[in-house]
Formats: C-alpha cells, structure tokens, sequence
C-alpha cells in the first residue's frame, strides 16, 4: 500500500518557505521575578547552575569556583508569554484567541490557525467543542510547533536579590488586628543582560508574521507579577558611534550564518558581546566588513535597527493579515 | 570502520527524556542518547532538503538513519555539564482552555499540577557517528551549522563536523569516549542508565536516502543497560590514537541489523 508521506502542512500555502532565528539580548530595566518554588514565606527565582570551561581565557582566572549560578528567563516561560500575547491579542471589539476558539491547554490545532501553525497544537483524544452556533468535533491532533525558544541564562554572574514585602489591606481606617502579612521575594537584579533566541523552521513569510508579533508583544509582558517587562539591549553594534539595539534576524534556507550564541559559562559582558559580534559578521565561513544587511546566496541576515525594521514589516503584516487592521487609518 | 566526529552545540537547556519514564518527574539522560542522535541527524538531512517529515499523536512514524550508520551519542566534555531542575506547573487535562481565560472561576478540573522538569546545561556535546561505508558517512557532512528541535526540549545545532576517520580494532587499556554496555561493566563502579535501540524490520537497510522524507522501518526499541565509567579499562577499541570507541557498546547498538 501507498504511504503517505506528506507533512500535512502543504495544502496552506503556496508562498516559500524559509528557516528563520532571531538572535537578541535582553536587557532587565528593573527587578523581575520568575518564579522557581515557594519555601516556606520566600518566593525563589528560578536560577541555573553552569559549569565552568577552561577552554575560554577570559574565564581561565575563575575556574578555581567549579560553577556559577547565574538568573536565567526560561524559555519556556517566554513562549508561554508570547502565546498569550496572540490569543488576547487585539481582533476587532474581542480576542483573537476567542474569534479562533483557541487557548491553552486546549489548543485548536488546525494548520489553518495562525498560532497552532506556528507554535503547534495537541489533542490528546476526539473532543467536542462550544461554538457559537452549534457543538463543534474536533479530532485528536498533533500539530508539531516549528517555533523553539531558547538562551535566557543571564551573562552576569549577579545573584537574586531578597526583598521584604507586604500585602496591605486596602483600608482608609484600620479597625481590629488587620495587619499586612509580611513575605519575602526574589527578584532577578536590573541591568542583568540575558541572550534569548527564537529558531523557526520551514515558515512562510506570513507564519513568521506571528512569530514576530510575539516576540515584539511579549517583551513588555514578560516577568511573573509585578514589575514586568525588558527591552532589547542598546549599544554600538555596526557602528562605534551610533548606539542599536542588540537583535539579529536571519532569513535562510542553508544556514550559511554563524550563530551568534552568548556562552552561558561566559561572565564578563565585554566578553560576551565580543563574541556575540564576531559571529554576527562571520558570514561563509568569512568575517565581514560591520553592516547592517549580510546576504550570500539565500541567506539574508538584518543587524541593529535594520533587524528592527525588517522585523515591524513583519508586525504590519500580522497586523493586516490576521488582526485585519489597516495600521495607515486604525480601522 | 569509519568514523565521523560531530560537535553539537545547544541553544538552550536539553530534556532526553529518562525511560522508563514517571509522568510528573521528567528527568534527563545527562548525554545525547544514541536513538535520539540519530532521529536529529535525519531530520537534520531532510531538512537540508526542504522537507517536514509528518507526525501523529498514536503511532508516529519514526525518521531514523539507517542501520547501516550507527551513532554512538553525543556526550558533554570531560564533567562539563549540569543538571537543572525545575518546578513547573504542568497540565492534568487538555479539555479546557482555562489557562488562558482572561475571567476564571473556581474550578476542581481545571487545574495544574506540580512537575519536576531536569535540563541538561552543557557548552558543547561531542557525538560520534560510525560506519563501514565512508561513502553513506561523508553524506552526514553536509550538516554543518543546521539545527533543529533535539529531544523532548531544547534546540541545538552542529558547530562542526569532521573528515571521515578510519578507525583500528586494538585491544588496549583507554578511558572510553562514549558508554558502555552492561556486559562490560562487570566488576566496575559506575553511573548505570536504562538505554534503547531500534529493532529494525526486515526492510530498514534497503534503498536508502537520507534526505526522502520515507519512514524508517522500525518495529520497536529494544532495552538495555549501558555505564559510565571515568577512568581507563582495558578493551578492544575501534580507535585512531586518540578517540576510544569500545566495540562491545557498537555491537550492542549494532544488534537486530543483522540478528533479529
């Protein structure tokens, strides 16, 4: 008998498809919590311990501590950010998740979708659905996500930092024993740099629309609690002079590229961002003269603000294609 | 025999799921599995090609390399690694969508529950790859700076691949690069894991390519226990000076191509 050998996901689109990654470093503005465990009144931050290379010179004179303990942004706390950030995002007077009956744990997972194609859906078994008009069927799927995030271990060696806090009764006029309940919190230190990297694969430019609104929406929402938020690191990039924000968009089919991923063993931030920049301008095996656009065959690369250029084209065209919003006129 | 020497560089933590597996501890092997290597390099092949090999939620279709190509695993250098454990609050049923619900109600059904999640932190993995036919190993070389999902979670890409090396069986006393099989640890201290290999079906090792997106004939995985062990043990070695492959863990992952 004849298999089928098809993806599943040939009949969406007929635009080609290309890998995608965005390479960028965070920059926490101000203290940001992501939870680990609750012991007992404390709230911890997650942290990872990375072993220590000697492979690195700039590292040679720590190696005496065996490891470090570094802040960190799970990956899959951003991803779970950014997924939000699409089903509430904007469409018309509702959500987009509700015009799609999409959420989480229950996830469409129709190619047709624009979160689900992206980000990947599971049904586990046959379920039924409330729909505006009628029940609707929907069977049990698997749509493999082609988004992976990753990174987030911070560069700086700066550990949390505890605070004492409060929940305050919202009286004018306090009357009885309705004192605050004192705890304490950790929170991940401002100014700590964090390298994050989002890998697609196979995605039309339109699928990549979403992946690009989300990473853009997420980075004000990400941090459990308050204060949330961080912004996309500036300094000079291309060049000396002229201070950009820290994001690499590559657009590609071979990866001619080299990647710039931070070593999370790597602790000196003029390290980090050395080697981050090397490997932004190594193009074919080659290093290449600072520029803000590197293209070799199909491989297209967008460094510093032209990455955030290339990356609002993507935005308007989310914003049109799916959120069905002209951005010239607002309607 | 001929051998290829990949570097594999992760983006981010790495889940290879421990089997036999616990639902809510999900803990990690502290290496790139072999099985697991081997399903990477593929799709890794097929994606250089344009192609997104199909999966579905019973029976998924596995995308392997054939048995003539036997990956040996990638592991961490020397004790560069660590494991990072996690509490997450994972999902009890997938039909509700109350994780997302802007207004939610109390609710018994719609609830998380507490996991414990292990990722394995490492700079650099060195895999290894081994065949009789250099022709069928070169074609792996292609693969260089491609990436793709590995595992349960995580990303990681090749940083390098190298030349096809031809390796010598010698029996001597060298500290092996990779695990070792349960017959060979007799008497030895060392760290034990529940490993698997593919049982091929009659039909795996004809007409291949790695980059046609056809399903591996695999009609299942086939237990067994493998060791670390970090000092130097006297074994025969498949070797060239300086990387130490012990026969007795190839023919153990080389079993059922030619057995079963």
């Amino acid at each position: 008998m004849a298999i089928n050998v098809k993806s599943g996901l040939e009949d969406y689109s007929a635009k080609q498809r290309f890998n995608f990654d965005i390479y960028a470093i965070f920059e926490g503005g101000q203290e940001l919590y992501f939870g680990h465990e609750t012991q007992v009144n404390v709230n911890i931050v997650e942290t990872v311990t990375i072993p220590l290379s000697n492979n690195n010179d700039a590292e040679k004179e720590n190696s005496k501590d065996k490891e470090l303990e570094k802040c960190y942004i799970s990956p899959t706390k951003r991803r779970g950010v950014e997924r939000r950030t699409l089903i509430w995002a904007p469409k018309g007077n509702g959500l987009l998740g509700d015009t799609l009956n999409c959420g989480i744990p229950h996830t469409c997972s129709k190619a047709e979708c624009p979160i689900c194609r992206v980000f990947g859906g599971l049904i586990t078994s046959a379920t039924e659905v409330e729909n505006e008009s009628a029940t609707e069927k929907r069977p049990a799927t698997t749509l493999i996500g082609r988004l992976t995030h990753s990174g987030g271990v911070a560069i700086q060696e700066l550990g949390p930092e505890e605070k004492q806090r409060a929940m305050h009764p919202s009286l004018l006029r306090q009357e009885g024993d309705e004192t605050p309940t004192p705890f304490k919190r950790e929170y991940n230190q401002p100014g700590l740099l964090y390298p994050v990297y989002n890998h697609c694969l196979s995605m039309t430019d339109n699928e990549f629309s979403t992946v690009a609104y989300a990473f853009m929406s997420a980075l004000a929402r990400l941090g459990a609690g308050n204060p949330k938020g961080v912004k996309i690191y500036d300094a000079p990039l291309v060049r000396e002079d002229k201070e950009e924000p820290w994001i690499v968009i590559d657009r590609y089919l071979a990866p001619l590229g080299k990647r710039p991923v931070i070593s999370p063993s790597i602790t000196d931030i003029k390290a980090a961002k050395k080697q981050f920049k090397k490997a932004v301008f190594s193009v074919a095996g080659k290093e290449q003269e600072p520029i803000d656009e590197l293209t070799e065959g199909n491989f297209h690369r967008y460094v510093g603000d032209t990455a955030i250029a290339k990356l609002s084209e993507y935005l308007i065209e989310f914003e049109k294609g799916v959120l069905n919003v002209d951005a010239a006129t607002g309607n | 025999m001929w051998m290829l020497q990949l570097v594999i560089k992760p983006t981010s933590g790495l889940t290879f799921r421990r089997m036999p597996s616990s639902i809510l501890h999900i803990s990690t092997y502290p290496f790139l599995p072999p099985t697991t290597m081997s399903g990477f390099l593929r799709r890794l092949k097929l994606l250089e090609a344009g192609h997104l090999p199909e999966t579905a939620v019973k029976d998924p279709d596995y995308y392997a390399l054939p048995p003539q190509l036997c990956p040996l695993g990638a592991y961490p250098i020397g004790q560069n690694y660590h494991i990072h454990t996690t509490k997450r609050q994972g999902i009890r049923s997938f039909k509700h969508n109350a994780f997302s619900r802007i207004v939610r109600y109390q609710s018994t059904k719609e609830v998380y529950q507490l996991h414990t999640w292990e990722y394995l932190f490492a700079e650099n993995l060195i895999g290894y790859v081994v065949s009789e036919d250099e022709e069928l190993l070169s074609q792996l070389r292609t693969v260089e700076n491609f990436g793709c999902k590995i595992g349960k979670e995580g990303y990681a890409f090749v940083d390098m691949v190298s030349e096809p090396t031809q390796l010598l069986l010698e029996k001597k006393r060298a500290k092996p690069d990779t695990l070792l099989p349960g017959a060979a640890l007799v008497g030895l201290p060392c760290k034990a894991f529940p490993l698997y290999r593919y049982a091929w079906g009659d039909g795996a090792s004809k007409g291949i390519s790695l980059t046609f997106p056809e399903p591996s004939d695999i009609k299942g995985f086939v237990p067994f226990v493998v060791g670390e062990v970090h000092g130097e043990i006297e074994l025969d070695y498949y070797t060239d000076g300086n990387v130490h492959l012990p026969k007795a863990f190839i023919d153990e992952l080389w079993k059922g191509e030619n057995d079963d």
